[in-house]
């Protein structure tokens, strides 16, 4: 690639993998290294694909690995998303029956709240849910894949994001 | 799957709306001039550029530790008593020589041994080493696993401003040390 066309990839491409890093990372300067981290790579490597959406796949993948890697590396313990997997193995039957709907409170049909909503309470989550969550709800990954980048066992991570999506529908909830 | 689970995979685009600090694409252009200049310099063959990279030829290594072991002059007609003594001397000092670069240098045993300071080739070097032990051990027995396997690995922990030199010595050390605590285990079984 020319100098020129790597300016246009770049500039085709970081916003994406910007947001990507960044609801990992939720650091702006760490965010923009792995951004350009998962550009360099690719920009070095030469890689070849059929399809630009091969190559929007390969980048968001290797950006989220990146970030990852750079969040264990921040935590380097071993805690790293599975101690509320554990501590709160209690707590599951409290939120039975919050996960079907909003219509609790007015009993009309309830209208979705807005994607800002959903990110503020998302941003209130701790962070082990947020993170399952963004995972598989917005950047679309599997739990296979997710406990291939993370190393923790599938169980664990469904675990966590059926607690996280608990915890969400009732923050959602409570600011109805 | 609910409904906001659907909304939000929907909606999933929406959701990025931050942008990186002012000037980062000056940023990443600087970052990849640097990469390039440092990829060049890498593939060198040029032998002032790797020279400045570091490290000296086996050549002169040797070199410098031949003379060392004989610094004598070579055995000739009219040697004094002192010549001969030194003479008779460096026999056994060369066979010391020999052993410790058979030590220092060859390291038989080594499981290391002809793997660059990469962190990862020297990782994955460990790892085959591991595989070879979990062949020989019972599959049921977990104290291998608890020896040789880490929660974050080493060679993903090292800071970036050590020496690619220092890095590779300090991983090699670490990863040694486990093979060996569980070659023990290997040995007691």
């Amino acid at each position: 690639m020319t100098r020129q066309e790597i300016t246009q990839f770049y500039q085709r491409h970081h916003g994406r993998l910007y947001n990507i890093a960044w609801r990992i990372l939720r650091d702006a300067d760490e965010a923009e290294e792995a951004m350009q981290d998962t550009i360099l790579k690719y920009v070095s490597e030469e890689r070849d694909f059929a399809s630009q959406e091969q190559v929007s796949t390969w980048l968001a993948r290797t950006c989220i690995h990146d970030a990852i890697d750079r969040l264990r590396k921040r935590k380097r313990h071993e805690a790293f998303l599975e101690d509320y997997a554990q501590e709160e193995a209690d707590e599951a039957a409290s939120f039975a029956g919050s996960e079907s709907s909003f219509a609790g409170l007015t009993g009309e049909s309830p209208a979705l709240p807005s994607v800002s909503r959903i990110k503020a309470a998302m941003d209130e989550l701790p962070e082990p849910y947020r993170l399952i969550l963004n995972l598989v709800l917005i950047e679309g990954l599997d739990y296979e894949e997710i406990a291939a980048l993370t190393g923790k066992k599938e169980p664990t991570l469904r675990s966590l994001y059926s607690r996280g999506r608990s915890k969400l529908m009732k923050l959602l909830n409570d600011k109805i | 799957m609910t409904e906001l689970e659907k909304y939000i995979r929907d909606n999933a685009a929406a959701f990025d709306t931050e942008s990186p600090a002012e000037g980062h694409e000056a940023r990443f252009l600087a970052r990849m001039d640097e990469a390039s200049a440092a990829d060049v310099a890498r593939r060198s063959t040029d032998p002032a550029v790797r020279e400045r990279r570091g490290g000296r030829s086996w050549n002169w290594f040797f070199g410098k530790l031949v003379r060392k072991i004989i610094p004598g002059r070579p055995l000739g007609a009219g040697r004094s008593q002192k010549t001969a003594i030194r003479s008779a001397a460096w026999a056994p000092a060369l066979a010391l020589a020999c052993a410790l670069l058979l030590v220092l240098v060859i390291r038989p045993g080594d499981p290391f041994r002809g793997v660059s300071n990469e962190p990862e080739a020297i990782y994955l070097a460990y790892m085959d080493r591991v595989a070879d032990l979990y062949q020989a051990l019972p599959l049921e027995d977990g104290t291998l696993q608890e020896i040789t396997e880490e929660a974050d690995p080493l060679f993903a922990q090292l800071p970036d401003n050590i020496s690619s030199r220092q890095r590779g010595r300090i991983l090699k050390n670490h990863y040694g040390e486990l093979l060996a605590a569980a070659r023990q285990l290997k040995n007691n079984q």
